[in-house]
């Protein structure tokens, strides 16, 4: 009890509370741009941990984390370019929604979502860090195969009826995701003799093309234009507290899938958002109404990237082992400060991890207000005629995406993509199913082969561990329900009456 | 009068001209010099190369602002560094492992003749960590245990041709011994897979076993670890192989002279810095310093073990 | 006739993907290995099942359902704004982001129809230069090629 009166105090500081307002709403900012993502926000207050105390240090940090990660569906749900690769799945019914006029709506709808996946990771966090890290220890090769053998399957989901279309973009990101050096050989395959791009293809270049790029040229070419000229002013609007019980449902679900995924090390938050909306799709009352400006749908994708914050901060502070880059990134700040995370840091340190917990319900609370206050902002600069603001656009996809590696082959990447984007939604191919597949497929092949090796080439071993047999029956389930589904349906529909 | 004044230009002139020039080789550093690092941020490496970045702020009074370039195992970066302009504004904290492993494993743009060697920083010596409740409490059960159920055991490492890995096929080469390999991602993953017990034994540096709470059966360096100091070296079990992961600052080829001088000695300072020593020790890696001539010959010797390694193992 | 031209395209080019990949694979020597250390095998089970599904697609655009069309893009504006972000993207790192994006940006806007100078030229300059400033110095990573600081001494 008194380390959390002790964390309180530090924490309504000043200073700390200066660090807490001022990351998270860089942190925002930063993530509303497309290109510019969590891992360079968080990269450009390295430097500053150096010279800050630890309390400071972390503070920014989690702000800058949780800021960028919700930032990015304002610019999804403004302007149908997603700010960072996990608010992709924000697009969706986000972009819909301000169509038809409704953009503050949904602006609230994705800040409320994100508060409570952030709220719901935190108290996991805070209440079973360490167990849940033991749990996700017993995650090896065969079971991180299976799981994510079990996550491909919601690209039937959000195929949208159209399972050729969908599994040939499904294998489309598979393949990509090939593309550079074999993680267990270390050859080069499928690079066609070019040393750029025997490094594989980034992933936020290629996201950043498939869906900002391919946005641009979408609209360039665009007959008449797609946005109705009498829009009413996008304000920041928040949902209403019974549509919010109503849903609650789904809520719930799509911050434990955001938690529990981060707490996986290695899957991701854009795979989370990308699950989640699928998981939605599948289960929800209004599932029809998906892709049409449907809250559920924006639901599902921000509050799974939001609880993918402090789910990924479980092993990372259990363990030492980062549950994705941008706690990679942290865990560095933290060795910088001479603080050891893993199993003793709750020993040693826990006064420290207290102030975490703490910090990071404030910090959720922080983002809560600074986005009600920032939206509207947002909405008024995008305002501006359409042709200035796509072009504008260009420009920091343009500097976002390079400066993420200075590598010029990014953009040459990005460019690809965005063409190859293009045809796709020309032809009526849905491209969620390409991220999936590409976000997913290394976790896939990976352990796949790990699993053989563990196994000497033996698959049927991989049915002998429970967890990943578990896994496998649901993905026959997953497969087979809609399958019975459509068929019932289909002689449903044929019977006379 | 016109006579006088032409001459005076010409002067002016031609002083202008040639003062840059003086001015860059003797007012090294002039403006803020680049350190980039061939890895992601957050990763050992980074954290490394901020610590260094900082002390050399101090010390040669310029900003040095760290840039990642990630990508290909280090290679995206260590190319990059390769192609740029040789005036020591930019250089490079580097791995060895870009270095001496990867241009015998493909086509890289770069050989280890495309640098100045600087110096070298840091040196983080192997241990092999068994899983928790493993029944191997040192280096000759294991291979005892080898020896009898050849590829029975199975070990891990960051990925395929890193040091870790190398030096394992090394050693079990040497012992004639046969453990299947298990390659990561990275340590994250490869530590992860190991405290679960999905593998039994795992290679990399020595500051996973202590963060962790894991036995390490051996350490492959001649003396004991100070962060590990119960943990016995392979020399004192009776094997000869050693490994460490290492890497310094490097430079793209063709730097002044003078330039060279003043970074190697930064480079010095940096080491005898307590404050450094700390954040290196804190990532269970030890500081070395091993001047321009050191570290070449360090990554020629590298270079030639590692490829015959690879040869082996890899093609 | 085709029922879908997007099936049969879509299926078509997706063939041709299919093809190209695995031409890339064969003659590496690569696939005597044991699955597990085949970097090919994997690839090569994406890629036939890519190519079944193509066949799918291209089946169905003969016999299946008869498919509405898409109004069809404005193809010389995609051509130019393709080509557009192409020489910038490639003249990026060449010529430098303020340069580069000095020139892209009013092109573009102009490009989607927009035609007030003025603003333009305005809106461009304030928006790049600010751009320019916000990451070189505030973020401290320097934009490539020539930039503000090598104007003035200043920054």
């Amino acid at each position: 009890m008194d380390s959390i009166l002790a964390a309180l105090q530090t924490v309504a500081s000043p200073s700390i509370l200066f660090f807490m307002v001022a990351g998270t709403a860089a942190g925002i900012v930063i993530g509303a741009m497309p290109g510019l993502g969590s891992v360079l926000a968080i990269t450009l207050a390295l430097p500053l941990t150096f010279v800050l105390g630890p309390e400071a240090s972390i503070t920014l940090l989690l702000g800058l984390y949780c800021g960028s990660v919700f930032g990015g569906s304002i610019s999804a749900i403004l302007i149908n370019t997603p700010g960072t690769p996990q608010a992709a799945a924000t697009l969706f019914d986000g972009y819909p929604m301000m169509k038809k006029g409704k953009g503050g709506l949904a602006l609230g709808w994705a800040t409320t979502a994100s508060l409570i996946g952030g709220l719901v990771s935190t108290a996991v966090l805070v209440l079973a860090a360490p167990l849940l890290a033991r749990l996700g220890l017993m995650f090896g090769p065969v079971e991180y195969f299976a799981l994510g053998l079990f996550a491909l399957t919601c690209v039937i989901s959000v195929a949208n009826e159209d399972l050729l279309r969908g599994g040939a973009a499904c294998f489309l990101g598979l393949l990509a995701a090939t593309i550079g050096q074999d993680p267990l050989t270390g050859d080069i395959r499928l690079a066609f003799g070019s040393f750029e791009l025997a490094a594989g293809i980034g992933l936020v270049p290629f996201l950043v093309g498939l869906f900002a790029l391919s946005e641009v040229f979408w609209r360039v070419s665009e007959r008449q234009s797609g946005m109705p000229d009498d829009l009413p002013k996008s304000a920041f609007e928040f949902p209403r507290a019974v549509e919010l019980l109503q849903r609650w449902k789904v809520i719930v679900k799509s911050s434990i899938i955001g938690t529990w995924t981060g707490i996986l090390p290695g899957v991701g938050a854009t795979a989370a958002s990308m699950v989640s909306y699928a998981e939605a799709k599948r289960t929800s009352p209004n599932r029809d109404k998906f892709g049409t400006g449907e809250p559920d749908g924006l639901i599902a994708s921000e509050a799974a990237n939001n609880g993918v914050t402090a789910g990924a901060l479980v092993p990372t502070l259990s363990l030492g082992i980062p549950g994705d880059p941008i706690t990679a990134v942290m865990l560095g700040a933290l060795v910088i400060q001479g603080i050891t995370p893993g199993p003793r840091l709750f020993v040693d340190n826990g006064d420290l991890v207290t102030f975490i917990f703490v910090a990071l319900f404030f910090v959720n609370i922080a983002m809560y207000v600074l986005g009600a206050m920032l939206c509207p902002v947002f909405s008024r600069i995008l305002r501006m005629p359409e042709p200035l603001l796509l072009s504008g656009v260009l420009v920091l996809i343009a500097i976002g995406t390079f400066t993420v590696n200075y590598n010029p082959f990014d953009l040459v990447v990005a460019l690809a993509a965005g063409a190859a984007g293009f045809f796709l939604r020309l032809g009526r191919f849905p491209l969620a199913p390409i991220v999936i597949g590409f976000v997913l497929g290394p976790m896939i092949e990976q352990s796949f082969r790990q699993g053989m090796i563990l196994n000497d080439g033996n698959v049927l071993a991989f049915f002998t561990q429970p967890i990943a047999l578990a896994l496998f029956v649901l993905t026959a389930v997953f497969v087979a329900l809609p399958i019975l589904r459509a068929r019932s349906e289909k002689r449903a529909r044929s019977m006379p009456g | 009068m016109k006579h006088l004044t032409m001459k005076a230009a010409a002067v002016a002139l031609s002083a202008a001209l040639m003062a840059p020039a003086a001015a860059l080789a003797a007012d090294y550093p002039s403006r803020s010099v680049t350190v980039m690092v061939p890895f992601p941020a957050g990763g050992s490496t980074d954290t490394m190369a901020r610590a260094a970045a900082r002390e050399l702020e101090e010390i040669l009074g310029v900003n040095v602002p760290v840039t990642n370039v990630g990508g290909g195992a280090g290679t995206v970066g260590t190319a990059q560094l390769a192609r740029s302009r040789p005036d020591g504004y930019t250089i490079g904290v580097v791995p060895a492992a870009p270095l001496i492993n990867q241009p015998h494993m493909r086509e890289t743009p770069y050989t280890i003749e495309d640098f100045d060697y600087i110096c070298q920083l840091f040196y983080s010596p192997q241990a092999l960590a068994v899983k928790p409740d493993s029944p191997f409490k040192s280096l000759q059960e294991v291979v005892d245990y080898a020896r009898e159920n050849p590829n029975e055991l199975s070990y891990g490492t960051p990925g395929p041709g890193s040091l870790p890995h190398l030096a394992m096929e090394k050693f079990l080469q040497d012992t004639d011994v046969q453990i299947k390999h298990v390659p990561f991602q990275g340590d994250g993953p490869g530590v992860t897979a190991l405290l679960g017990g999905h593998v039994d034994l795992y290679m990399a540096i020595i500051s996973n076993v202590s963060k962790n709470d894991l036995n390490a059966v051996a350490v492959f360096s001649e003396d004991r670890v100070d962060a590990a100091p119960d943990v016995p070296t392979s020399i004192e079990e009776g094997f000869t192989t050693t490994a460490s992961w290492w890497g310094g600052v490097f430079a793209p080829k063709g730097i002044p002279a003078d330039v060279k001088t003043t970074l190697v000695d930064a480079c010095k300072q940096t080491s005898e810095s307590a404050r450094f020593g700390e954040t290196l020790n804190g990532l269970g890696t030890l500081v070395l310093f091993k001047d321009s001539d050191g570290v070449r010959q360090a990554v020629e010797e590298g270079s030639a073990t590692n490829g015959a390694i690879i040869e082996r193992v890899l093609k | 006739m085709p029922r879908s031209i997007s099936d049969l395209i879509g299926g078509g080019a997706f063939l041709g993907v299919s093809a190209l990949l695995y031409a890339q694979t064969v003659g590496t020597g690569f696939s005597d290995a044991e699955i597990a250390r085949d970097p090919v095998f994997y690839p090569r089970l994406l890629m036939a099942l890519l190519t079944l599904v193509s066949i799918g697609l291209v089946v169905r655009s003969l016999v299946g359902k008869q498919e509405r069309p898409q109004p069809t893009p404005v193809w010389w504006r995609l051509l130019a704004v393709v080509l557009l972000t192409a020489a910038y993207f490639l003249l990026f790192d060449v010529v430098g982001f303020l340069v580069a994006s000095l020139v892209a940006m009013p092109a573009l806007t102009v490009l989607l129809g927009y035609r007030r100078p003025l603003v333009i030229a305005l809106v461009t300059v304030i928006f790049v230069v600010a751009t320019w400033y916000c990451f070189a110095e505030v973020f401290v990573i320097r934009p490539p090629g020539f930039g503000l600081d090598d104007l003035f001494g200043w920054f």
